[in-house]
């Protein structure tokens, strides 16, 4: 059992390693939403009917051997910036940092697998894996949900599949999402061009927090939105085949700018660089902007020492939940500017050696 | 407000029709727009709003401009939920509603996914996939053992088996191929 602060100075194991296609995807992540039968669904539940419900879910997963030693918060007990800490994550939604009676998150020990506990669905699962591997994520879901499979018996119809409060999710109640950086569609400006494609193909494209929120960056995550029809298998391959296409619009892309304007590349990522190691205040939008330029010259090789990992959890690690609940207090706006500028620096100066200008 | 169909005077839902850069916008009386099937829509809008944002079927806006009275409609034996709940909440109240509801559920769902039929994978296979895991580790050893003694004909018998095996888990216990 892990405390939050722990959870908090440590990387996310998903945002770090030698990773597929690691210069331009970050993590993948596969999502299973399930419900018991013969109850109803959360959104119209009472805060009773709930708690019966989350303890009858935590008594199953008692036996799932993936889930030993896993972590859990029930959300009542969680001050907000906690539970924001965990949106920050990843391991939850902007449904528990609201509503929190009768919920509750479970994470494993490595934050490989977490389960939410009466978010829309009774039980969504989330399987991470880090680079271009959503079929990893798929086998990780897969397994687990095979595991409480045996404890507990889902809303499940031969006809429609496995039954969701919102008929969107209705089926295999999948949704697997790619985190991709690419800022050389962004700075060739076709990155419309290529969302539009996508979202044409019936994919979702959103920024880094997920559900309404823009992209900062040069961060997009790409996921299905048809859930019913196709089996997981089918729905992972499609994203990966089509993702693999964006990606390789991402490479022309860096190619031709790096071709015709490597000065004016050059001279963004090492400003980037130089208000990174030297402000004294940074707020996140800037510091997403300017991490996200580094990400770029890492790829482009003008760093050495630096590597996409260390990014991957600085872009994590830099949000407003995660500094206070590192610092183990709450900062205004201004403090916390004041704290992720110096923890950037802190992290840069150690990390990134730099290579002469040629 | 005039009805663009009949030509009465009490007009009270607004129809935006969008195809690609064109937009058409019409009003309609309440027995006009039952008539044309524009209720069934504007539930279907409402109920997708979400996915609205996204671009997935947010061809079709239909706008309320005064109340329109719906009939409350069915209500599910299971959960209590009615269909006007469905229809403002865009989600059912349990699982039975989807029987309950399933008439109203199907165009939707078409509209949505282009399907109405599951083919991914189903409960119980879990128990399949564990049966499969225990031959498979079964296998492996028995692998092993044909090495150790040499016994290369069988080993290569059992490294065909476990491949078999091994697609047969890896195709997850699909209900349908």
């Amino acid at each position: 059992m892990m405390t939050l602060s722990e959870l908090a100075r440590r990387p996310a194991p998903w945002l770090v390693g030698g990773a597929p296609e690691r210069d331009i995807v970050l993590s993948s992540r596969v999502r299973l939403a399930r419900n018991l039968e013969g109850h109803r669904f959360t959104h119209v539940g009472d805060a009773q009917e709930l708690r019966v419900l989350r303890a009858e879910i935590l008594k199953a997963t008692g036996s799932a051997p993936r889930l030993g030693g896993a972590s859990l918060w029930t959300m009542e007990e969680l001050h907000e910036i906690e539970r924001r800490f965990l949106l920050e994550r990843h391991l939850i939604s902007v449904d528990l940092v609201k509503n929190v009676l009768g919920r509750a998150v479970l994470v494993s020990q490595d934050e490989g697998e977490g389960l939410m506990i009466n978010e829309e669905d009774h039980l969504r699962l989330q399987a991470f894996a880090s680079g271009l591997a959503p079929d990893r994520a798929l086998a990780r879901a897969t397994s687990l949900v095979a595991e409480l499979d045996l404890q507990m018996r889902f809303a499940f119809s031969e006809r429609w599949g496995y039954l969701t409060a919102c008929p969107t999710n209705v089926g295999t109640g999948l949704r697997a999402s790619i985190l991709v950086h690419l800022p050389g569609l962004v700075l060739t400006n076709d990155i419309e061009k290529v969302l539009n494609g996508l979202r044409r193909l019936n994919y979702t494209v959103r920024g880094f927090y997920g559900e309404g929120s823009g992209a900062m960056g040069a961060l997009f995550q790409i996921s299905n939105s048809v859930t019913l029809g196709h089996s997981e298998e089918e729905i992972v391959a499609e994203l990966l085949h089509h993702t693999r296409k964006v990606i390789a619009c991402e490479r022309d892309a860096r190619a031709i700018l790096w071709e015709r304007e490597p000065r004016r590349i050059e001279d963004r990522v090492w400003r980037a660089y130089g208000i990174l190691t030297h402000g004294r205040l940074l707020q996140t939008k800037e510091a997403f902007e300017l991490l996200g330029d580094l990400r770029l010259g890492v790829s482009l090789a003008i760093f050495d020492g630096l590597d996409e990992s260390i990014l991957n959890t600085l872009l994590m690690n830099i949000q407003s939940a995660h500094l206070q609940v590192v610092a183990g207090r709450t900062m205004d706006p201004a403090q916390r500017d004041e704290a992720r500028a110096r923890y950037v620096r802190e992290v840069l100066t150690k990390s990134a050696p730099r290579k002469d200008d040629r | 407000m005039s009805c663009d169909s009949c030509g009465g005077d009490n007009a009270t839902l607004q129809y935006t029709e969008v195809m690609g850069a064109s937009k058409k916008v019409q009003w309609f009386c309440q027995g006009c727009a039952e008539a044309r099937g524009l209720l069934a829509w504007q539930a279907e809008a409402a109920s997708a709003q979400e996915d609205a944002a996204s671009g997935v079927l947010g061809t079709i806006v239909v706008e309320q401009t005064s109340t329109i009275r719906l009939a409350p409609g069915r209500r599910c034996d299971a959960c209590g939920m009615r269909l006007s709940d469905l229809r403002n909440t865009g989600r059912v109240g349990c699982p039975q509603c989807y029987e309950t509801f399933r008439e109203h559920l199907e165009p939707l769902l078409r509209r949505v996914h282009g399907a109405t039929e599951h083919r991914g994978h189903g409960p119980g296979a879990a128990q399949d996939r564990e049966h499969v895991q225990h031959e498979l580790a079964r296998l492996r050893r028995e692998l092993l053992d044909a090495v150790r003694r040499e016994d290369y004909e069988q080993a290569a018998r059992v490294r065909d088996e476990i491949a078999r095996r091994e697609t047969e888990l890896a195709q997850g216990g699909a209900k349908r191929p």
